[in-house]
């Protein structure tokens, strides 16, 4: 019978080969069509991760978690926070960076078509949607969290985040 | 041998430190899984640390635990299982509204060794 442990790895597992394929469109640009497209693995990468943590605990079943979405805003911030408290090198002031951290996770929930804050943030890296009268693509769009992953808090992010997710392969 | 109790301490007061809008933390109790106190003997050494952390800044979703790995690098040499909650959450807990899984019960707060200072 598969265990908790069996079924993390496995989500963890999906996670890596969705992150990798992000570092290869950021190793590569010229391979990346749009960058929704990069920003979609991102996106699959940290929610299969953080899936992968829920799914540790063995109190919620993969049934559970597989379709759901929302778990990145919530927990995300959770696994960084733990990643930078057991860092070997504890920042001499970790809350700025953490609440960046924060506003970094939210916007990359919001990639998700289906997370969209009551229409709010109709924003999404998979399909147009419509601001006035006007319908705007994903291609088009210029999106927060790339601007975010340019900045010191991103970059802190993608180490942060590759050390997470091959901590539970 | 590593200290249970010294660690989930240590893992609080971490927290604590680097966010800023954890407010309360609290040991929880698996009593069905025989460990009440973290005494750092037999089954307890196996168990992972439990943590209720009551969040300002989060998002209000319900229970739902994860799960992390020992760092023994950094001094934690257990497991542990964090809940993260909304002081709203927490309140609903108190009033039997939220559960929590079958079995864990709120022990004993940690405090905040920062707000001591502040």
């Amino acid at each position: 019978m598969s265990t908790p442990d069996d079924w993390a790895k496995a989500y963890a597992r999906q996670a890596d080969a969705d992150f990798k394929a992000w570092e290869l469109y950021q190793k590569y640009p010229e391979a990346a069509a749009a960058e929704c497209h990069k920003l979609l693995f991102l996106q699959m990468a940290c929610e299969k991760l953080c899936k992968a943590y829920v799914l540790r605990a063995g109190v919620h079943k993969p049934d559970d978690v597989q379709t759901s979405h929302g778990f990145i805003q919530k927990h995300l911030p959770v696994i960084m926070r733990q990643e930078i408290a057991n860092s070997r090198r504890f920042p001499r002031n970790p809350r700025p960076l953490l609440s960046k951290i924060r506003q970094l996770c939210g916007e990359i929930e919001i990639l998700n078509p289906s997370m969209k804050r009551g229409n709010h943030r109709p924003d999404n890296c998979e399909y147009p949607w419509e601001v006035g009268k006007k319908v705007v693509s994903p291609l088009d769009h210029t999106f927060i969290v790339t601007q975010l992953l340019m900045m010191n808090v991103g970059i802190t992010f993608l180490k942060l985040l590759r050390r997470a997710i091959d901590q539970n392969l | 041998m590593p200290d249970r109790e010294v660690e989930t301490r240590e893992l609080a007061e971490r927290h604590y430190a680097v966010e800023g809008g954890v407010t309360d933390i609290f040991i929880l109790r698996d009593t069905e899984n025989g460990v009440v106190e973290p005494d750092g003997n037999g089954a307890a050494q196996r168990e992972p640390i439990r943590l209720l952390e009551v969040n300002e800044n989060t998002v209000p979703t319900g229970i739902y635990p994860i799960q992390f790995a020992p760092a023994p690098t950094s001094g934690i040499h257990f497991s542990s299982v964090i809940v993260e909650i909304t002081p709203e959450e927490f309140k609903k807990i108190q009033n039997d509204e939220l559960h929590l899984p079958n079995g864990w019960e709120i022990g004993e707060r940690i405090p905040n060794p920062q707000a001591a200072r502040e």
